[in-house]
């Protein structure tokens, strides 16, 4: 179920500018709910159990909890449920906003969920290595770091442990060796750092004459894609910008009816959105009827 | 050397912990009789501020001139009158209002005046002929401000109403009235009040509510120069 993941980087990339930009910018509540959805049903069909855990143990969770600091500190709206002790109102209009941006910072967390493990850094590297040399190596060894730290943590500890099997661990010794492995991981990336740049150097990345090899090949399939998301961001956009669709918050909650027209718009940006879950789904479908010939 | 590291790091941390902790914690000289030190201070600070020069808003350097300026120049209208202090004990209960009685108006004139600089969906939900709240008498108890007064109000009334309080100098600002907030009318925009007449310059929560005094919140789009008063800007 990586088929979206063997496409060429670009429309990988295209992809998760596109929807990370409108959730981030438009905070239409269907736009929202869309993002909302389809970011973790690929999340979770990208990334298996352990996404799944992190979506709904953390990452669904944020939406409450905005909700209900939003409204503590935000008391606009014109719909008054009741009162705090100190005499600000509580009104309906500050939990919806709470509400919506909590799922519109849920949406663009599951979606990162999903780019992290689409677009890896050898992809990152191929789409920006020309333009920004210095700038995409630093981002995707940012991007690597957290994981890489750990995994080399785990290594040393377990080390450690293999140094002195038979000690006795009270709270201090237990201190004392974190504090090691601790100072062995940062002497580590130190150094790890220094190797990365030499050996980078060294390579010549970053010359301009130099070229690297890639074997990512733009073809019809890649080329059918992208005409297909930039039709509907297209559309989306006109949508957005011609005011067919459209939304307040404050003060007082509306949003467009549901015409004709916004309905195709939703329906547009929902397509924009499941465009990897569609080609996983039809690869699935795919396969299954070749099974079948067989 | 090494296995003195990791005690040298914790050292570091807890040098680093102890500091930041006695940096933040508030001063402990002049608490031996007060409880509250720093906010007592600051509101009797504030008092005699405001006593001393009622007029003086910002330019240091005019300080002496404005103070003299206020004494032998009673070209302004206004009766100035001292802030009183607010009794902590004064008795906010809505059920025990008794026979003390003050007049209460929330007007938005200036908002439909410029109706234009609103945001459409502001501009909807403003009442055309700029009454928020009409003119009427309400009650109040001994010792309340001109704040307690408004909340109470619009709180009975199921207006909306938004205030930022800022507890350790006892002082309320209002920031909005049925969702008409500071600034959705221009930058210069936003809520004042005026007390028979005249706009007191200290903050709704230090004044003290007299028996018969006629209290009125304003909408003001050009700080207060659009609705009779003043400000440090236009007083020369």
């Amino acid at each position: 179920m990586q088929e979206f993941k063997t496409y060429h980087p670009i429309v990988n990339f295209f992809y998760f500018a596109c929807v990370t930009a409108i959730t981030c910018f438009y905070m239409h509540p269907v736009f929202t709910l869309t993002s909302l959805v389809c970011g973790i049903a690929y999340a979770v069909m990208t990334g298996k159990a352990a996404s799944a855990r992190l979506a709904f143990l953390v990452i669904l969770p944020i939406i409450p909890v905005s909700a209900v600091l939003n409204s503590l500190f935000n008391h606009g709206g014109m719909t008054i449920l009741g009162y705090f002790s100190d005499g600000n109102p509580l009104t309906a209009e500050s939990i919806v906003y709470g509400a919506a941006s909590g799922a519109m910072i849920a949406a663009v967390i599951s979606f990162f969920l999903s780019y992290s493990k689409i677009i890896t850094s050898d992809k990152f590297i191929y789409i920006f290595g020309k333009a920004i040399p210095s700038l995409s190596l630093i981002f995707s060894m940012v991007i690597n770091l957290i994981p890489r730290l750990a995994k080399k943590a785990k290594e040393i500890s377990d080390g450690q442990r293999g140094l002195a099997p038979n000690k006795k661990s009270t709270l201090f010794s237990k201190l004392k060796t974190s504090f090691r492995v601790m100072s062995i991981l940062v002497t580590w990336s130190l150094e790890d750092a220094v190797d990365t740049a030499d050996s980078m150097k060294s390579r010549g990345y970053g010359l301009s004459k130099r070229s690297a090899y890639s074997n990512f090949v733009f073809d019809k399939r890649d080329a059918t894609v992208t005409a297909a998301m930039a039709f509907l961001l297209l559309y989306t956009l006109i949508g957005i910008c011609s005011k067919g669709i459209d939304y307040v918050y404050f003060p007082s909650f509306k949003i467009n009816g549901a015409t004709p027209y916004a309905v195709s718009v939703f329906i547009s940006y929902f397509l924009l959105c499941a465009t990897p879950i569609i080609i996983e789904s039809c690869e699935a479908i795919r396969w299954k009827f070749l099974r079948q010939k067989i | 050397m090494k296995k003195y590291l990791s005690a040298a790091i914790i050292f570091v941390i807890a040098a680093v912990i102890a500091s930041a902790w006695f940096v933040s914690r508030p001063s402990t000289v002049p608490s031996e009789t007060n409880e509250i030190p720093s906010t007592s201070d600051v509101s009797i600070d504030n008092t005699t501020s405001a006593e001393e020069k009622p007029d003086v808003k910002g330019d240091t350097d005019k300080q002496a001139n404005s103070r003299e300026e206020a004494v032998t120049e009673p070209s302004v209208p206004q009766t100035e009158q001292k802030p009183k202090e607010i009794t902590e004990s004064a008795n906010t209960d809505e059920n025990t209002a008794d026979t003390h009685k003050c007049t209460l108006s929330v007007r938005c004139d200036t908002a439909v005046a410029n109706i234009s600089r609103l945001t459409p969906e502001k501009a909807e939900i403003i009442p055309k002929d700029g009454v928020i709240y009409s003119k009427r008498e309400v009650t109040f108890n001994v010792g309340e401000s001109v704040f307690n007064v408004l909340l109470r109000e619009m709180k009975l009334n199921r207006i909306h109403f938004e205030f930022e309080n800022t507890p350790i100098y006892k002082s309320a600002y209002v920031e909005g009235i049925a969702n008409l907030y500071e600034f959705d009318c221009g930058e210069l925009s936003g809520w004042v009040y005026r007390v028979n007449g005249s706009f007191p310059n200290y903050g709704c929560s230090k004044y003290a509510v007299n028996d018969g005094d006629v209290i009125e919140w304003i909408y003001t789009c050009d700080l207060g120069n659009d609705v009779g008063g003043r400000n440090v800007y236009t007083e020369e």
